[in-house]
């Protein structure tokens, strides 16, 4: 099996450029082969989850900083890790809304749970946290690795 | 880049044309549009998305605000010309029976 592809990202935390996450986590699910329409809700995903770390680990501060790494592992999985170095946040409160009940928060856990195949939060990082997220080809699954 | 391209009202309709991505970064100004429109009290609220690329959780929480306020007044928000890939995501967030949605923007405005 060939070493997966890593594209590190590294940038602030400036909601204006989320634009370009979205086109470089765009065109890497497609290179590991995923379709269009699973590229998106990918792309979705990963957005929710830089947003929160704008929103909740810096409060809103443009200023700081982000690291995105994309592992393309090509018709395997795409691999998402994102630190942030703000605010140690528990996981145990990241929680969906029930979607029934119709509120203009509380979307983006959603969107990452229902698409992601792994999600898990890593505190132990000295500051910060790291946060990664895997979603397999489908074929391919955890259990190959 | 400006999320709004163009706003207008026509008689009781407050409308907002978009293009691009409504995000983070750009759904306040979609926000600050639409509360206006809300505030007036327009009894329809029309947010065309011909020209909407994309669309996260911010932009919806956006448009439930919106929408939860119209109906305080018993006003009405219309999402017309939808994009297949954006209406996905109304869809994942089981959102395709709050709003009223169309794709006769025509129609809608009585033209």
């Amino acid at each position: 099996m060939n070493e997966p592809d890593r594209v590190q990202l590294n940038l602030p935390s400036n909601p204006k450029l989320m634009t370009l996450v979205r086109c470089i986590v765009a065109q890497s699910a497609k290179l590991a082969g995923f379709d269009e329409k699973t590229a998106q809700e990918i792309v979705l995903a990963v957005d929710e989850a830089c947003t929160n770390v704008i929103r909740h680990c810096y409060r809103g501060d443009t200023s700081q900083a982000i690291q995105l790494t994309v592992e393309v592992a090509d018709q395997d999985y795409l691999g998402i890790s994102l630190r942030d170095f703000g605010a140690k946040q528990d996981p145990s409160q990241f929680k969906s809304r029930d979607l029934d009940a119709v509120e203009p928060g509380g979307l983006g856990m959603h969107f990452i749970y229902s698409t992601m195949d792994e999600v898990e939060y890593d505190s132990s990082v000295t500051v910060g946290t790291l946060m990664r997220m895997r979603k397999f080809i489908q074929g391919s699954t955890d259990a190959d690795h | 880049m400006q999320i709004i391209k163009q706003q207008e009202e026509k008689g009781q309709v407050g409308l907002v044309y978009l293009a691009g991505e409504v995000d983070m970064h750009s759904s306040p100004a979609l926000r600050q549009a639409l509360l206006e429109f809300a505030r007036k009290k327009k009894p329809t609220i029309v947010v065309d998305m011909a020209e909407v690329d994309y669309i996260d959780s911010s932009g919806l929480a956006t448009l439930i605000e919106c929408m939860k306020k119209a109906r305080g007044y018993q006003g009405r928000v219309v999402l017309s010309r939808i994009k297949p890939n954006v209406y996905e995501v109304f869809k994942l967030a089981k959102l395709t029976g709050f709003f009223e949605i169309t794709d006769d923007l025509a129609e809608l405005l009585g033209e």
